[in-house]
């Protein structure tokens, strides 16, 4: 039997640093590791003495994709702690933020990382030169969403108007208009993002794992539920640390997790085996138009499954958003109160769920962190996948393997800066 | 006429910079029209250059590995541009700065144990590394200000600084000022240029663009006190962004 051993060195397009190493022996995977490699960001540490007050404004810059889900899962957590009450207003601008992020992520992925794979060209630049359509469809999406984000969250990237307790001002009805009609705008761009993302041609590849989501009941929203397990039992968000083992690896600057001592996925197409049935109307018609099979247990549906979530998030937006249209929003000032606590929150993030977790001595100050990250949950999921594909792929020129794995954990979306750059494989045969 | 090579490097940070660059509007194709993208980390599977005229870094430099890429892309580049933040002046990664004697009682916190990639006990500005050319701050940057300044590089203008505080941007913009409503800010001594979101949603300005050169910060420390918060809360303001006192 020939060893050999593959190195992807330098994972790109995806966000962050890792590295990849699988061992073969013939036909059999010996080894799957993937490692982080991204300088430690000590967030949990930064984060302690300060303020709760500015503990969102600190976590939030763990990552600049989803900062805005960051921002809001970590004033959730704070208010959790500190018993804070929120109005029903202020929950529906945050949900808003997540729809419109959600987009703008998606985009970014979709188009930036995923779509040069299918359209066989090198990267983005070149999508740029030769496709102007997409690349002009791209931009347009990514303007329109963070063009929400700013409108609600006051910037389009590190939102400074979600604060804890309340927004520090709130759309008027004019902005409140002018917002559905951008919602309405970005459907439209979805469904062609659906289009394109459905003419692609997917590897063949199935490996059924363990998915998990926030999700309410008869809902699809990433903003508040408890953790849901598609075919499974699901757990309480506050017992997070109990349900899933997080572990310190050697090799990584990440902390990686499993549910029931086995590897999960989470993420878009999470969201949808768990929650599918309540997507908008229009979401569910085009999952019917191209004939997409849900659930699915395919890594690489994740692209179609963003695609789809796309118009789904839109639809959510301007459902929230018509409840405002005539009555509009009032400006909150609410008094707090202080006093020691714990608080756990978990938003799903455009990658998948997100923890936050904290504690605040009698004044306000922090005293705990611990925040989960979507990637460190996927990247177990990754190995497991790399494992099952190997054995399909080990007859492939080395270049060709390397491209195949990139796609495959490219699809996750994963988002290695905020699990603390791209892959380097190390290939042994 | 030749275009510039142009070439984008990311240390440690949130890379939230370069994503506001990639929606940096309809002016994005325009300007990648007229460089010549030679590498972008994040985008490229191969680094393809050994010259740039101009190198874009973001974030702080953390570790090694960040402190030795530095050193490359400076011997490398005609102009290096500390990008956002981070770069410029160590930014949230450097808030681990002061505690940097603690660094392995709070490396076990978070990890439990050692691991094989090693950081820094501090983060830093890329300045403190190598010779940096132009500084762009902002946590995020301005998309409006990358556009300006590779235009300005590529007409071989020398892109201007602002050295005014944010509250001239307030007083552009016909913001009220938020000490009027009682609610304490940064703006008198932080560096404009991001065009005054925050206080535009009612958001008191947080210094993310660092801390205005001739800022009359004794005066700012009164009125914070002034407004009830306490000293230890003001030394954090005045130092979010850079991990250091502010000592002026």
């Amino acid at each position: 039997m020939s060893h050999k051993s593959y190195e992807i060195d330098c994972l790109t397009k995806v966000e962050g640093h890792a590295r990849l190493d699988v061992e073969m022996d013939g036909n059999s995977v010996k080894k799957a590791e993937i490692a982080v490699y991204e300088p430690s960001r000590y967030f949990e540490h930064m984060i302690l003495g300060k303020r709760y007050d500015e503990v969102p404004s600190v976590s939030q810059r763990i990552c600049g994709i989803c900062s805005v889900v960051h921002t809001v899962t970590s004033i959730k957590a704070v208010e959790n702690a500190l018993g804070i009450k929120v109005s029903a207003q202020t929950h529906d601008l945050r949900r808003l933020l997540l729809h419109a992020s959600n987009v703008h992520s998606h985009t970014a992925h979709l188009f930036f990382f995923a779509a040069a794979d299918y359209l066989g060209v090198s990267d983005v630049m070149e999508i740029a030169r030769k496709h102007k359509d997409v690349m002009k469809l791209a931009i347009d999406l990514q303007r329109i969403s963070s063009g929400i984000v700013k409108k609600i969250g006051g910037r389009p990237l590190h939102p400074v108007n979600c604060r804890v307790g309340h927004f520090n001002s709130v759309p008027s009805k004019a902005e409140i208009s002018g917002i559905i009609g951008e919602f309405r705008e970005l459907k439209k761009l979805s469904m062609k993002v659906v289009d394109i993302f459905a003419s692609f041609t997917y590897p063949e590849f199935e490996n059924e794992t363990q998915y998990l989501a926030v999700a309410k009941k008869k809902d699809y929203d990433l903003y508040d539920g408890d953790i849901c397990v598609f075919g499974g039992k699901g757990f309480k968000v506050k017992d997070y640390i109990k349900s899933l083992e997080e572990e310190t690896i050697y090799r990584s600057t990440a902390k990686y997790s499993k549910f029931g001592g086995k590897p999960y996925m989470t993420g878009a197409l999470a969201r949808l085996n768990i929650s599918g049935e309540y997507m908008s109307r229009s979401a569910r018609e085009l999952i019917h138009k191209y004939a997409f099979k849900f659930p699915s247990f395919s890594t690489f549906m994740i692209n179609v499954a963003q695609a789809l979530e796309m118009v789904h998030f839109c639809d959510k937006g301007i459902e929230t958003l018509e409840k405002y249209a005539v009555k509009g929003m009032k400006a909150e000032r609410p008094k707090l109160k202080l006093k020691a606590g714990e608080g756990v929150a978990a938003c799903d993030a455009p990658r998948g769920t997100l923890y936050h977790h904290y504690k605040f001595d009698s004044e306000g100050k922090c005293t705990y962190a611990n925040i989960m990250t979507p990637t460190c949950q996927n990247v177990r999921n990754m190995e497991y996948d790399i494992k099952k594909i190997m054995p399909s792929l080990i007859n492939g020129k080395d270049e060709g393997i390397k491209h195949k794995l990139e796609m495959l954990i490219r699809a996750y979306d994963p988002c290695f800066s905020c699990s603390t750059h791209f892959l380097e494989l190390k290939l042994k045969r | 006429m030749v275009k510039p090579k142009v070439a984008f490097f990311g240390m440690t940070s949130c890379k939230g910079c370069y994503f506001q660059l990639l929606l940096a509007n309809e002016k994005l194709p325009h300007v990648l029209e007229n460089i010549d993208v030679t590498d972008f980390w994040m985008l490229n599977e191969e680094p393809k250059g050994d010259c740039y005229d101009i190198a874009f870094i973001d974030g702080a430099v953390s570790n090694h590995e960040n402190a030795e890429l530095v050193r490359e892309v400076r011997e490398k580049a005609k102009y290096v541009i500390a990008f956002g933040t981070c770069a410029c002046l160590g930014g949230i990664p450097a808030l681990r700065n002061p505690d940097e004697k603690k660094h392995n009682a709070y490396h076990k916190m978070v990890y439990g144990k050692e691991i094989a990639i090693k950081s820094y006990p501090h983060a830093d500005p890329v300045h403190k590394h190598i010779h940096v050319d132009y500084k762009m701050f902002g946590c995020p940057i301005s998309e409006r200000e990358v556009v300006e300044v590779v235009r300005d590089m590529l007409l071989g203008k020398k892109p201007r600084e602002p050295d005014y505080p944010v509250c001239v941007e307030c007083k552009k913009n016909g913001t009220r000022c938020l000490f009027k409503d009682g609610v304490p800010c940064m703006g008198p001594v932080t560096n404009a240029g991001c065009d005054a979101p925050c206080p535009a949603s009612r958001t008191a300005c947080d210094g993310c663009r660092g801390p205005l050169d001739d800022g009359n910060w004794a005066e700012e420390a009164k009125l914070l006190e002034g407004h009830g918060i306490d000293k230890k809360h003001i030394a954090f303001m005045f130092s979010k962004y850079t991990g250091e006192k502010v000592e002026k």
